[in-house]
């Protein structure tokens, strides 16, 4: 019986809820030195002079670092403009301008409080828009501007084609910060083993950390080695470096183990988050439905770093018009520096901003010209063969429309009658729906492998096989993926499938846990790894073979034009959402979601829908609750009591996840990637059926009640006025 | 954290003595509270009294009495059946706040001296009346639709956070605390005191005085009594406005109304202008209306927290409804 599609068990299951597995700050041991990172706390700052001679004398403190200790004080994973140790300046709250060792965690703290560092603040760039003033502070002087990429894209005649339409509609969207808030806060150990300079967290890609490490640390990468313990979810959020880098140069630096675990309020502080957009965009229809124009301007705050923030962009750009068709496209995507928290990747990397735009406009073109926003929809939808904005012939296997009426049907199957939906005089119900479109793996050019070993232990028959692939299992369970796609490849029983996975020493080079491209890329690379082990075995020679895995190759995107060809391949969702508002309130519940999903090939379907159903956590705080806030460059809610996660019971209790399985022609057994897709069309969707239970519109994440209550409030008013001078028009005497 | 040191009351008697003895001494008794805010460095006492293993966990009903302990636990208090019929509200109210496992630890005692959510008093980076007289006060002009807009003041819009002493507030409950002159009755509502221009000064306490307990009188009002509280997520959050209530009826009249407001003020809310106002009108919107109004005309807004005004209005709307159906 096929492996591929099985909810088998997964192996670090039962150690995981008894907890018997090992997260970073597990690996701490009391005799290791324990580092505290002394924070800037001020968004932008020159430091003056740092003296720490009353920390150095505290008995137990082994050093105080600072930039001076740093071989080589720049990394980032795009552009290395971020120092592990500030030298002259701070640029936001999170800086670190020094990191104390010692011999107990509380010595640490303490010498932290007597290390003091002499700053003269400087004016900060508070938020994107005063950051592109020209007389605006400059986060990076030597830059010239604040602005870190503007990408345009051109098609089409833009004007004439908004002359020619019949429906023309324009709307200003903003949406916030949004925190991982991954279950276990930024932890790790290093240590020396012989002469290799290991370094022990959690993160998303073990070679990149190690490139980033070698790299501050001026050592050939040969002499570090990087393990992941057990992750306790990353969403992105991992990606940066945060504890490693300073870890690596406590022990380089002292020749001793080294532990360093931050508490929520450090790590909120400490690492990036999902950028907030300004959006501003105009959309053209003819009366048939058929959206023919679209305009968007797009500004989004990149922080004080430049972390992935070019890449997040160009992907909000090309998703600018949603999953859908457009002859006439004119989008500008600027992301700036500013004084605040960098931001960076997190799970939909720029695509849940762009489709809050996108989807709250087809629907408000739907209802605008009457028609069905399925109709419209389905009528404007990507199909094969269709050309994206950029230019380029969309990768094959396009089941947007496929989904989206799968969407529709369970919808309308599962949702509240329409004549039932306002029972109650204050609590109205709605229903809505969004389309969404995300790519899966590295886009525009950058480069793109993954690579495998197997290992075969054969006699007369194979009886066992080895794996070995530096894939991080996120909590996502790709580990089990993994030896499920080799199991199946070569008829062995799961239990005969070992995997490697976690020492970039012993491991080939996987990329990262990003952008929903493992099941791909990794179980694509494993799948040939695994027939080429097995072609060699049959030959007679040894049963080993390592296979690097590429993909159709993308291309840079023409800054001016956008001209290029972005992704080799997409995931394609639909979400129908049934809500409740009390309209007296504005509190909003989400009663039922229909997710649908074409994953290709489920691999295992229990963690398909477990993917699906723990983003929609993220989606409903994305949403509806998490409201990060920041005042002159200070983060208000560095806490989870001040930063509302959804609870279980803001989770609704019909969550209906649909898998479709539309092949990918080039994913192991057709598989494509899904993690990031049921966060792109929700908030949309939960804009829309609040429009339908209130006839208001939020354009506002997250939509908090009084926004929603505001919303309503406007909108009756409007109503109020139109009927008003309806009245005045007709009584006025000709 | 800073050290402190720890000692064990083994009496209510030696707790206050411990207290006074120590001059900058907290009373621990669920730590909810008190172990958040020294973590973040806001309350740095020298000595922590434990006081969680003194004999104050009853709860009695005596005639027309209901005396809880006040060491009782949130969640023993709830659940307790003479509470839950006879004083509806104050088990609503304790079962709206916090979580699970934080009602099983906190006490009714401590739940009452709970102190304000208010960011920039919890931070120690902001500028806060409240933890340092005179140092100014962030939340003015700051981002402050959590705040308060109900007895507020130049120095101070943080907002009481609790929901039981705004249940409590509406029925009347008095403070029992014991001091050197033995025990002392207080009604809720004087338990605390507005911020003015002292908002360090939260509560009438004196200096080693303790809770020991509450008292509520059993009416036939407070059977249908009812706590209503509006909030960001369905569980584990604060109020934005919340509304404790009690009406009887009485010949299609409304005989006598009870109400308090919470998540809008910065102590518990007693409205008993608006009381007066429902006292002897038929039940329905127009009198829960002007009552509303009543209750909110002294507002004070500040740039984000202007929504709670009408917010409060309708949930005091939406509450009365609910009472006096219960009542009817």
């Amino acid at each position: 019986m096929s492996l591929i599609g099985r909810p088998v068990a997964r192996h670090d299951a039962r150690a995981k809820v008894t907890g018997a597995a090992r997260y970073p700050a597990d690996l701490v041991r009391s005799e290791m030195l324990h580092c505290k990172a002394i924070f800037a706390h001020r968004p932008h700052a020159r430091i003056d002079g740092i003296d720490a001679a009353r920390a150095i004398a505290l008995p137990g403190v082994v050093a105080v670092l600072t930039a001076a200790d740093v071989p080589y004080n720049r990394y980032g994973l795009i552009d290395a403009d971020q120092e592990v140790l500030c030298s002259e300046r701070v640029r936001y709250v999170g800086d670190r301008v020094a990191l104390v060792v010692a011999a107990d965690p509380q010595t640490a703290e303490r010498a932290a409080k007597l290390v003091e560092v002499a700053y003269t603040d400087l004016p900060i760039a508070g938020d994107a828009l005063s950051a592109l003033e020209p007389d605006a502070p400059l986060v990076h002087e030597h830059r010239g501007t604040n602005v870190l990429l503007h990408q345009k894209i051109r098609k089409g005649d833009i004007e004439q084609a908004f002359a020619d339409c019949d429906v023309v509609l324009s709307a200003t969207f903003t949406t916030s910060w949004q925190e991982h808030a991954y279950l276990q806060p930024d932890a790790g150990i290093a240590y020396y083993e012989g002469e290799t300079l290991v370094v022990e967290t959690a993160g998303q890609w073990l070679h990149e950390d190690l490139r980033q490490i070698a790299a501050i640390l001026a050592l050939e990468e040969s002499a570090v080695a990087i393990r992941y313990a057990k992750i306790g979810g990353a969403f992105g959020g991992r990606e940066d470096l945060s504890v490693q880098a300073l870890l690596a140069l406590a022990t380089w630096k002292t020749k001793r183990p080294t532990a360093i675990v931050w508490n929520r309020e450090e790590s909120i502080v400490g690492h990036h988050k999902r950028h907030p957009f300004h959006i501003e965009t105009t959309w053209g229809a003819k009366r048939d439905g058929t959206v023919v124009a679209v305009r968007t301007r797009t500004i989004a705050d990149g922080g004080a770093y430049a972390s992935t923030s070019v890449e997040v962009l160009k992907c909000a750009a090309i998703f600018a018009q949603g999953p859908y068709r457009m002859p006439n496209v004119a989008t500008d995507a600027i992301v700036v520096y500013t004084n605040n928290v960098p931001s960076g990747a997190f799970r939909g990397f720029g695509s849940p901003q762009a489709h809050w735009a996108a989807e709250s406009m087809i629907t408000r073109i739907a209802h605008a010209l009457e028609i069905d926003p399925v109709d419209v929809r389905r009528k404007n939808l990507y199909r094969d063969g269709d050309t994206e904005a950029t230019g380029n012939v969309l990768p094959a296997g396009v089941s947007a429309i496929a989904v989206l009426d799968r969407c529709a049907q369970e919808s309308h199957r599962r949702f509240t009658p329409r004549a039932e939906r306002h029972a109650h005089a204050s609590l109205r119900r709605g229903v809505g729906i969004a389309s969404g479109i995300k790519n899966v793996g590295y886009s525009f050019g950058f480069p793109e492998q993954s690579t495998a070993t197997v290992e075969l232990i054969a006699s007369a028959r194979i009886e066992r096989a080895v794996v070995r692939i530096g894939a991080a299992d996120v909590g996502q369970g790709v580990h089990l993926i993994l030896r499920q796609i080799v199991a199946e490849t070569l008829e062995l029983a799961l239990e005969s499938v070992a995997i490697v996975s976690d020492d970039s020493a012993q491991a080939p080079n996987a990329g990262s846990a990003s952008a929903s491209r493992l099941t791909f890329m990794a179980g694509r690379a494993v799948h040939d790894a695994a027939l080429a082990a097995r072609s060699a075995w049959e030959r007679g020679e040894p049963p080993e073979a390592t296979v690097q895995y590429r993909p159709p190759a993308t291309t840079p995107l023409d800054l001016e034009t956008g001209a290029g060809t972005p992704n080799y391949c997409y995931g394609y969702a639909a979400q129908g959402v049934e809500v409740e508002v009390d309209v007296t309130t504005g509190v909003t519940r989400v009663l039922k979601i229909v997710s649908v999903h074409d994953v290709g090939r489920a691999i295992n379907r229990q963690q398909v829908e477990g993917q699906i159903e723990g983003c929609l956590a993220q989606a409903v705080g994305y949403a509806l609750t998490e409201n990060f806030k920041v005042r002159d460059g200070k983060i208000l809610t560095p806490h989870f009591s001040t930063y509302l996660l959804p609870t279980t019971l803001d989770m609704p209790t019909e969550i209906v996840p649909v898998i479709m399985e539309l092949a990918d022609p080039h994913g192991p057994y057709g598989a494509r990637g899904m993690a990031e897709m049921p966060l792109v069309p929700f908030a949309p969707a939960v804009a829309a059926a609040i429009y339908d239970a209130t006839g208001a519109w939020v354009n506002d994440l997250p939509m908090t009640p009084e926004r929603i209550l505001a919303a309503i409030t406007a909108a009756r008013e409007r109503t109020t006025a139109s009927a008003a001078s309806l009245v005045g028009a007709s009584s006025s005497p000709a | 954290m800073r050290a402190f040191e720890y000692v064990v009351a083994d009496s209510p008697a030696a707790a206050r003595a411990l207290a006074r003895e120590s001059g900058d001494a907290r009373f621990y008794a669920g730590g909810t509270t008190l172990v958040d805010l020294m973590k973040s460095d806001v309350e740095r006492p020298g000595r922590v009294i434990d006081i969680s293993r003194l004999p104050l966990t009853a709860i009695e009903l005596r005639g027309d009495v209901l005396r809880i302990g006040a060491l009782a636990r949130n969640s023993d208090v709830a659940y307790d059946p003479a509470v839950a019929r006879r004083f509806p509200a104050v088990s609503e109210a304790l079962l709206s706040g916090a979580s699970g496992q934080i009602r099983n630890a906190a006490t009714i005692g401590g739940n009452l001296l709970q102190r304000t959510r208010c960011t920039y008093f919890r931070e120690t980076r902001w500028r806060c009346n409240k933890r340092e007289p005179g140092s100014g006060c962030d939340a003015l002009d700051g981002f402050n639709r959590g705040h308060a807009i109900l007895g507020t003041s130049d120095s101070c819009i943080a907002t009481y956070p609790g929901d039981l002493a705004v249940a409590l507030c509406a029925l009347s409950a008095n403070v029992i605390v014991e001091g050197d002159a033995g025990e002392r009755t207080v009604a809720l509502d004087e338990l605390y005191v507005l911020p003015g221009d002292r908002p360090e000064r939260e509560n009438t306490l004196a200096a080693g005085e303790l809770i020991t307990g509450i008292e509520l009188r059993a009416e036939p009002l407070y059977e249908h009594s009812h706590y209503l509280k509006i909030r960001d997520r369905a569980s584990y959050e604060f109020a934005l406005a919340s509304v404790a209530c009690a009406i009887e009826l009485e010949g299609g009249r409304i005989a006598r109304a009870r109400l308090a407001l919470g998540g809008v003020a910065t102590v518990p809310w007693r409205a008993r202008e608006a009381e007066d106002l429902l006292a002897g009108s038929p039940p329905g919107d127009a009198a829960y209306r002007r009552a509303a109004d009543a209750a909110l005309a002294g507002a004070r807004t500040r740039a984000h927290n202007g929504y709670k005004v009408e917010l409060a209005k309708r949930a005091i709307v939406r509450a009365l409804r609910t009472a006096c159906g219960g009542a009817a």
